[in-house]
């Protein structure tokens, strides 16, 4: 009996003294960093921060042991952990609702975002101590700009509020009630879909056009309807009323309406037979370039850069073709025919009139081949885009519709070139690019390498009744680069290998209203366009 | 009577004292840490091996009851503080680099809560309940996940590390060593899409069970065909390479390509190769491609010209061949598999139907009759602005001819016109008010407005695990609505909201042998698992 209890206390001893050093380490040990407490080769999951943790680690016998648990403490970011800081937070809109918003957040050439959940919340990870410029956008809120500094906490959170948009629904019908989009799109087949905008101030009577199927101006957002009915075209949300809102097709103002506090809808009325006076017509030649005679069976079509155009039954005997319904203003010209070269270029079409295009003589096709390179002069692989400097005869963005793929020797082909120089890049997705301008045929092989990439930052005024072009030249004077700043794009950068371009700027009436030289260097440089 | 031991009392009382010293220590401990959140790992059993807890669920009887889902809206609406939690971490290969592209997918309940793709060396989800939740990778040349994680609030963090592979260029070339792909042989043209290399533990005995898919998956491993990922920076791959595979590491494998569904070639590899090279003639993949040949003629049996006539799989489509006056047309290089038709000319139209076209056949289905479409317009107010009609023919056109599943989605707008075949179709609504099965004759009026009356359903959760195998199921009801049709390869599932009832399950296995057996779909639910 003594013996049996001498042993029930000893065994008793051991347990406490077992719990007693299990109760002074959960209690007394300070918090670590979870990948501090994680073994190379395994995976674990760490609690959350700031409450009760357990981790598991599988033992050699294979089954979890339970570590103690710590009082928490917030960790510190660690600069060499891929996680970085983590920002989580949620989005609201002033009346405290749960908003649906994309969280955009930069730090010099840095950005990092993420959608809001349908509860608002959001988390983003690969973050830094320091300032982060914020944008958050959605369909429903006023976009807003703001700044957050973030400390040098590993897991922190800040929550935003936003202002709720206003939304307006949009009818568009004609003058018998009926659909108007329905109408526009069995009439003017080759036309897109009406656009609606807004903003506090009115719309002037002309906008700068676009090569693309819609123009987006002011500061509202469009949700239009894929299937409209009845005439219910959309939602628009504005970011304050009182506000202007404006029907647009492209860049052609058809009417525009002042929306009042507390107005929910907003009615437009579409003559669509005038509108069908409105739409352009194009005529243009395709002729042999050697023989001069036309080219049976080549095919033309004009359309947007997004699509929606139309392909001619082909050219007539004289070789000329005419291409009627077309939306005013820039479009996409691109000309085919069998065993020639192909056309592509941006041209302007005007409303209610006949452009004539000229002719285009296409010779025998003859792809341009050429390597792309690396630094070290290693194959690289990237994408490659090309324009035909011939037929660019304004002022206007290099078509960026065709692409090739590059071997895995680094050999590449330019499908349906001919002679000529002809503008070529590479880009890579982290912002590496080559570009040169090749003579076709060359006379020596065609080399495009990966070297150091510098950047020019263009900027613009705000005014929604011109567009701007900035084309860069190489030493010879050819277009190596041109890109397009619509009404919408006030900023935008400009990548090229580093050297000594010249440049001009041209409105969207073609006039020159700037030139100059620029350095791509190690530092960007600054193009402000006046 | 006999004395106690002086030491008897003193022992009492101390056991006594660290007794209750015991009950304190533990009452004491249980305050400071008293709910533990763990992670459970999943099974990390290569792909293409069931994993224990499926293989688990496979020997389960048919007719499990399964808990049924919330009805819908599925959850309430919560606000974005300490009610939900965040789930993030890193994701890295076996060899410690990090991973520039690819997918994860987050689920709870077998619902899909979140996706991060693009550069996902670091990922974040957000807005979670906590709980359970299913983790999936898709990651060009890994081997995916497939993870259980324990999701706390307010943060969560997992640091992935992928399955340890190898990754073996399978490479294609003509006799004489020029790459396959490039040989101006009728196959080369034809083939390209549907051309794949597939790794198993085994040879293959032959064939798999024909499929309407461009080309099939499964195996071990992944496979990734050549060819350019367009606006990626992933190197290209010499032309002699017809993909890549990737594959669980320290295993041999048998590689075997199959054009579609045929098999056409296989060899072993060594665990660690870097390549293996298949050798092919150029007439080895002509011998397999099938010709059809039909005519097509209306209702009187006049034949009828330049109707345009085209035979594809359910990835790709074709512009397909114009007939002759004499309504005929004849389709070569047909790669196998099962195909559906599509003939229209005008306002005429042919049944919506599939046929299963084995390699190198040549077929002669003889007059095809079109019709004139009815215009059918599906009422989609009351579905919520989201879910969708599936519809199929009734109506046996062949008895080796099977109704295309046709897919009218309802996201846009409050209604949807369409043209149809006329006759008698099965069509199932689903939103997330709730779904309807009903029998549509369509042609029965000029123009036919289907309004579906949406009731909460049951919940049919039908679940596979076949490893690398090529299983196929059907889902139909006792009236031959099609309620899914589906090829399936691994380990996966699906919930399908259904009015409760009889159905029929068919299932076919790897050598095209068709079991069917009948299940009732109970209010509560059913778990269905196949085969």
């Amino acid at each position: 009996m003594v013996g049996r209890l001498a042993l029930l206390c000893v065994v008793e001893g051991i347990v406490v003294l077992v719990l007693a050093l299990q109760l002074c380490g959960a209690s007394g040990a300070p918090a670590q960093d979870s990948a501090a407490l994680v073994p190379p080769a395994n995976e674990i999951v760490a609690a959350q921060q700031g409450g009760d943790k357990l981790l598991q680690t599988p033992t050699a016998a294979g089954g979890p042991v339970v570590v103690p648990a710590r009082t928490a403490v917030a960790a510190s970011w660690q600069p060499d952990d891929p996680v970085g800081v983590l920002l989580t937070g949620a989005v609201q809109s002033a009346d405290g609702e749960a908003v649906d918003a994309y969280i955009g957040m930069a730090q010099g050439q840095e950005t990092r975002g993420a959608s809001a959940e349908k509860d608002g919340a959001f988390a983003i990870v690969g973050l830094r101590p320091g300032e982060w410029q914020v944008t958050l956008r959605g369909d429903r809120i006023v976009e807003t700009k703001t700044t957050i500094t973030l400390g040098d906490e590993a897991v922190q959170r800040h929550d935003f509020v936003v202002k709720p948009a206003f939304p307006v629904k949009v009818h568009i019908v004609t003058a018998d009630g009926a659909d108007a989009t329905k109408a526009l799109r069995s009439t003017l087949f080759h036309w897109g879909d009406f656009h609606v905008v807004g903003q506090r101030d009115a719309f002037p009577d002309r906008l700068a056009p676009t090569d693309y199927g819609a123009l987006f101006v002011g500061d509202a957002r469009w949700r239009g309807e894929m299937n409209p009915a009845d005439g219910f075209a959309g939602t628009l949300f504005l970011s304050g009323v009182p506000a202007h809102v404006a029907l647009l097709q492209r860049s052609l103002v058809i009417g525009q309406q002042i929306v009042q506090p507390g107005q929910g809808e907003v009615r437009f009325v579409v003559d669509v037979a005038a509108l069908e006076k409105l739409a352009a017509t194009a005529t243009l030649r395709v002729l042999d370039a050697d023989t001069g005679t036309p080219l049976a069976g080549a095919h033309a079509s004009l359309r947007s850069s997004n699509g929606g155009g139309g392909r001619t039954p082909g050219v007539d005997e004289s070789g000329r073709v005419t291409l009627t319904g077309l939306s005013p203003g820039l479009l996409l010209l691109s000309i085919e025919a069998k065993d020639h070269e192909s056309v592509w270029t941006t041209v302007r079409v005007e409303p209610g009139r006949t452009t004539d295009l000229g002719d285009f003589r296409l010779g025998a096709a003859e792809d341009l081949k050429g390597t792309l390179l690396d630094a070290d002069g290693k194959p690289a692989s990237g994408h490659i885009q090309w324009t035909e400097l011939k037929w660019r005869t304004a002022p206007t963005a290099f078509c960026d519709n065709r692409s090739t793929n590059v071997e895995a020797d680094g050999s590449f082909r330019l499908w349906r070139t001919g002679r000529g120089p002809i503008a070529v890049q590479a880009r890579t997705q982290d912002g590496r690019v080559a570009a040169g301008v090749f003579d076709n045929p060359p006379a020596e092989p065609v080399v495009l390498r990966f070297g150091e990439t510098g950047e020019c930052r263009v900027t613009r005024p705000a005014d929604p009744t011109r567009a701007f072009t900035v084309t860069l030249f190489d030493r010879r004077h050819l277009a190596i680069a041109a890109r397009v700043l619509e009404p919408r794009i006030l900023q935008t950068t400009i990548r090229l290998p580093v050297g000594d371009y010249t440049f001009e700027v041209h409105d969207d009436r073609q006039q020159r209203v700037q030139a100059g030289s620029l350095t791509f260097g190690s530092t960007p440089c600054a193009l402000e366009i006046r | 009577m006999n004395a106690h031991p002086p030491w008897l009392r003193p022992l009492q009382v101390l056991a006594a004292l660290l007794a209750v010293a015991i009950v304190v220590l533990v009452a004491l401990l249980l305050r400071i840490d008293p709910e533990p959140a763990f992670a459970v790992r999943g099974a990390d059993g290569p792909v293409g091996e069931a994993l224990p807890v499926a293989a688990a669920r496979a020997d389960a009887p048919i007719g499990d009851p399964a808990p049924k889902s919330a009805p819908a809206p599925r959850q309430p609406e919560l606000s974005a503080a300490a009610t939900t939690a965040v789930l993030y971490g890193t994701v890295r290969s076996a060899d410690g680099t990090p991973v520039d592209t690819g997918a994860i997918w987050l689920f709870r309940e077998d619902k899909h809560v979140g996706t991060a793709s693009g550069k996902i060396a670091t990922f974040a989800f957000a807005g979670l309940l906590p709980g359970r939740h299913r983790l999936q990778s898709r990651i060009d040349d890994q081997l995916p996940i497939d993870r259980e994680i324990e999701v706390v609030a307010p943060t969560s963090r997992v640091d992935l590390e992928l399955p340890a592979r190898w990754v073996l260029t399978v490479n294609a070339v003509a006799p004489d060593g020029s790459p396959w792909r490039k040989s101006k042989a009728t196959g080369a043209r034809h083939v390209q899409r549907s051309l794949v290399a597939i790794a198993f533990d085994a040879p293959v005995p032959g064939d798999q069970p024909p499929t309407s898919l461009s080309a099939i998956e499964g195996g071990l491993g992944r496979f990734r065909a050549g060819g350019h990922l367009f606006g990626r920076d992933i190197k290209p791959m010499p032309p002699e390479a017809l993909g890549v595979l990737t594959l669980p590491a320290g295993k041999p494998v048998h590689v075997a390509l199959f054009l579609r569904n045929v098999l056409i070639a296989q060899q072993p590899a060594s665990s660690g190769q870097a390549e293996l090279t298949f050798t092919l003639p150029p007439d080895v993949l002509e011998k397999k491609l099938a010709r059809v040949r039909l005519r097509v003629v209306d209702q009187g049996g006049k034949p009828v010209g330049k109707a345009m006539v085209a035979i594809s799989d359910a990835q790709s489509s074709s512009g397909g061949e114009p007939t002759g006056d004499d309504g005929r047309v004849q389709l070569e290089n047909l790669v196998p598999g099962r195909l559906d038709l599509g003939i229209r000319a005008k306002e005429l139209q042919a049944p919506n139907i599939e046929f299963v076209v084995p390699a190198g056949a040549d077929l002669d289905f003889g007059d095809i009759v079109v019709r004139p479409v009815v215009n059918v317009e599906f009422q989609f107010d009351n579905f919520g602005g989201q879910g969708s009609v599936r519809a199929n023919l009734l109506d046996r056109i062949r008895p080796d001819w099977m109704a295309r599943h046709l897919h009218f989605g309802a996201e846009n707008g409050k209604s949807l016109q369409t043209q149809l075949f006329p006759g008698r179709y099965g069509m199932l609504a689903s939103s997330r008010n709730g779904v309807a099965m009903v029998i549509v004759d369509v042609g029965a009026t000029p123009v036919t407005a289907v309004r579906f009356d949406l009731r909460r359903g049951a919940d049919l959760r039908i679940e596979y695990a076949v490893g690398g195998r090529r299983i196929g199921y059907e889902v139909t009801s006792v009236d031959g609505v099609l309620i899914r049709r589906r090829d399936v390869t691994g380990v996966a599932g699906e919930t399908v909201e259904l009015p409760p009832g009889p159905y029929i399950l068919a299932v076919t296995d790897q050598a095209g042998a068709v079991t069917r057996r009948n299940f009732t779909l109970p209010a509560a639910g059913l778990r269905l698992t196949v085969p």
